[in-house]
């Protein structure tokens, strides 16, 4: 059973019906025609549209998935896919969580617990406090020694929830009280912490398989540099700036953190790395990642494939010295937002839809012509996925498919992606986590949409000249 | 005299035009089109064209580009009838983007200045302060906690300036 929906659930059943195994999607009231339904051998509706009344019913979950006689649970991403809680009745009931075991999860899923589980590998981390904070003097005080500006942030968190950028004393109280408020809303759990903000890092992550065995390995680094609101929109394998001794150096600390926790399955150990090529521990996700196809295009494997073998109790069928990079990719987040009004979320009915085509470029979607986009869920509607041998192939062909990409209906974030990948400071692989607030400003997005509106304005006057001309009606 | 034109691009961003600004093209395909606009190069795709209702779709850099023509006269009625309509003082505060309401900040009745935290609205997986637009007082409060409310719903009144006097 899938207990997700959207993309990753058409996704995971993809790798589930190539193993020859049968699957069961879930859905709501919203979803009875998404793809994913269409595609399971079984489907189950399980609540209204809101995610509280249906994707995050873990006990309905559950009882549904013993009723049909499923083996196992995959979680996707979001929703139930790091809740220790949810996992750990998985296992209580008799069935498979396809994922690490609840103790990697409620460690992992707490930012100050992982520091600590982590601290005697010695890993580098940035400068903070090492417990929960609840009062604002205290959080005054402790910017005296790490100083401005610094990051208020969810112990529980992740997805850029509960997380604020505070730049001087007098916001401290506004800024925590509203971290607090996203943090309690969220993950039920209104913990925040400090730490002293990395401006302007790069985002930087390791991919790490683990079995049964002990035997763990990573599949090397996704740079994930280019983020709006502390949220990932275009990801890449490999990064730019990683030679290979800092690769085996982050690739070493990061199977270190999931031996640090026990972990098996597919994991992520998220690091920033600074302008001196310094990196630094942030956080481990203990779940498939949204950017985990770029990883698969470089290395040939399929992670799904191998996250239900190791759940299966099979050890891994290669070691570290059999993987190697292959060639280069790019993943494009394809958003309903308006990227020309601060990537504010759009809704509404896809009334156009063509996917692109071709062996270097993969497309994980959940919608459909047809599709209603809601206010209920995630923006994602689709993932577009590039390759090349090298980073320059791989940059052409995913301007070639963003162009043959068609979406008509909703905004979406097609035309940011035109804009990264023709970028020469993206295309020299010169850019960090400040790539949008630097080149993708409020006055540079308008100018350009603008500009090109004018220039489609043309376009369109030119063809109905020409339609005038050929019907013999006179232009008044 | 030199023909005019409004092009308005997804009903939202108005662009003025004359005849001599049409920018010819070439087709390379039933729907792929080639233009050289100074000397750069400009592709795009003309994905739907209506003559009759003057209405082009454009696709270009993966953006949509939806333009709608008005000529001469059609622009002549336009504006009178703009200028019959005077846009009223902004007596209503809209949402800005589709979200849940997650906290309700006044009420009915209560005096607010400009800036003040009026709702927060949760979308883009943040809480959203909306703050007052204008010093006045609330008609009427349209929504409630855990409304899902689309762009551009109302979600707060004010008493006109008129009536505070």
């Amino acid at each position: 059973m899938v207990a997700n929906r959207g993309e990753i659930a058409l996704r995971v059943m993809k790798s589930i019906r190539k193993m020859g195994i049968q699957s069961v999607a879930i859905y709501s009231e919203a979803d009875k025609d998404a793809p994913h339904v269409l595609y399971a051998d079984q489907s189950v509706c399980i609540g209204p549209a809101p995610s509280a009344q249906s994707y995050l019913k873990g006990d309905v979950i559950i009882r549904v998935a013993k009723e049909l006689g499923a083996d196992a649970i995959h979680p996707g991403y979001g929703f139930l896919s790091e809740n220790a809680s949810f996992a750990k009745k998985v296992q209580d009931s008799g069935l498979i969580f396809i994922g690490p075991n609840p103790y990697s999860i409620e460690v992992m899923g707490d930012k100050l617990a992982s520091k600590a589980t982590v601290k005697k590998y010695n890993i580098p981390m940035v400068p903070g406090t090492d417990h929960a904070i609840k009062d604002v003097a205290e959080a005054i005080e402790i910017t005296k020694s790490i100083g401005f500006p610094i990051l208020i942030k969810a112990s529980a968190g992740g997805g850029g929830k509960g997380m604020r950028v505070v730049q001087k004393a007098e916001d401290i109280e506004e800024q925590m009280k509203r971290a607090i408020n996203e943090a309690t809303a969220a993950f039920g759990d209104g913990s925040v912490f400090i730490e002293k903000y990395v401006s302007s890092p790069r985002h930087i992550e390791m991919q790490i398989l683990a079995d049964n065995e002990g035997n763990t390995v990573y599949l090397f680094e996704r740079e994930c540099s280019i983020q709006r609101r502390n949220q990932k929109v275009v990801e890449e394998a490999p990064s730019t700036v990683l030679n290979d001794t800092l690769r085996k150096e982050m690739g070493t600390a990061a199977v270190n953190v999931a031996k640090a926790c026990g972990y098996t399955g597919a994991g992520t150990v998220e690091f920033l790395v600074d302008d001196n090529h310094k990196f630094y521990f942030l956080e481990m996700n203990t779940r498939l990642q949204v950017e985990h196809p770029v990883t698969e295009f470089i290395t040939g494997l399929d992670l799904v494939e191998e996250q239900i073998k190791i759940a299966r109790g099979e050890s891994l069928s290669f070691k570290q010295e059999d993987l190697n990079i292959k060639g280069h990719a790019f993943e494009l987040r394809v958003l309903a937002e308006d990227v020309w009004n601060n990537f504010n979320p759009d809704i509404g009915n896809i009334t156009r839809y063509e996917t692109p085509k071709g062996k270097n470029v993969r497309v994980d979607d959940g919608i459909r012509q047809g599709s209603e986009v809601s206010v209920y869920y995630d923006s994602l509607l689709a993932k577009l996925i590039a390759y090349g041998s090298n980073r320059t192939e791989a940059i052409q062909n995913m301007l070639k498919a963003i162009d043959e990409y068609t979406i008509e209906g909703v905004e979406t974030t097609l035309p940011f992606g035109h804009f990264v990948f023709t970028h020469p400071n993206f295309v020299s692989g010169n850019f960090n986590t400040a790539f949008i607030p630097t080149f993708f400003t409020k006055e540079i997005s308008e100018e350009l949409h603008k500009k090109e509106a004018r220039t489609a304005a043309r376009l369109a006057l030119h063809q109905y000249l020409e339609d005038a001309k050929k019907l013999r009606l006179p232009i008044i | 005299m030199k023909t005019r034109f409004r092009a308005t691009i997804n009903k939202k961003i108005p662009i003025d035009l004359t005849a001599a600004d049409a920018l010819p093209f070439q087709r390379v395909s039933a729907h792929h089109i080639h233009a050289i606009d100074g000397n750069e190069a400009v592709r795009a795709e003309i994905s739907t064209t209506d003559f009759l209702k003057k209405k082009y779709s454009i696709r270009m850099n993966g953006a949509y580009y939806e333009v709608a023509l008005m000529n001469d006269i059609e622009l002549l009625i336009d504006e009178l009838g703009l200028s019959a309509n005077v846009a009223s003082v902004s007596n209503e505060l809209l949402a800005p983007m589709p979200g849940l309401i997650v906290e309700v900040l006044v009420k009915e009745g209560s005096k607010v200045h400009i800036g003040e935290s009026l709702l927060v609205l949760e979308a883009m997986k943040m809480e959203n302060s909306l703050t007052s637009p204008r010093d006045g007082i609330i008609k009427s409060v349209l929504v409630n906690i855990s409304d899902a409310v689309d762009k551009g719903t109302v979600l707060i009144e004010f008493e006109n300036d008129e009536e505070n006097k």
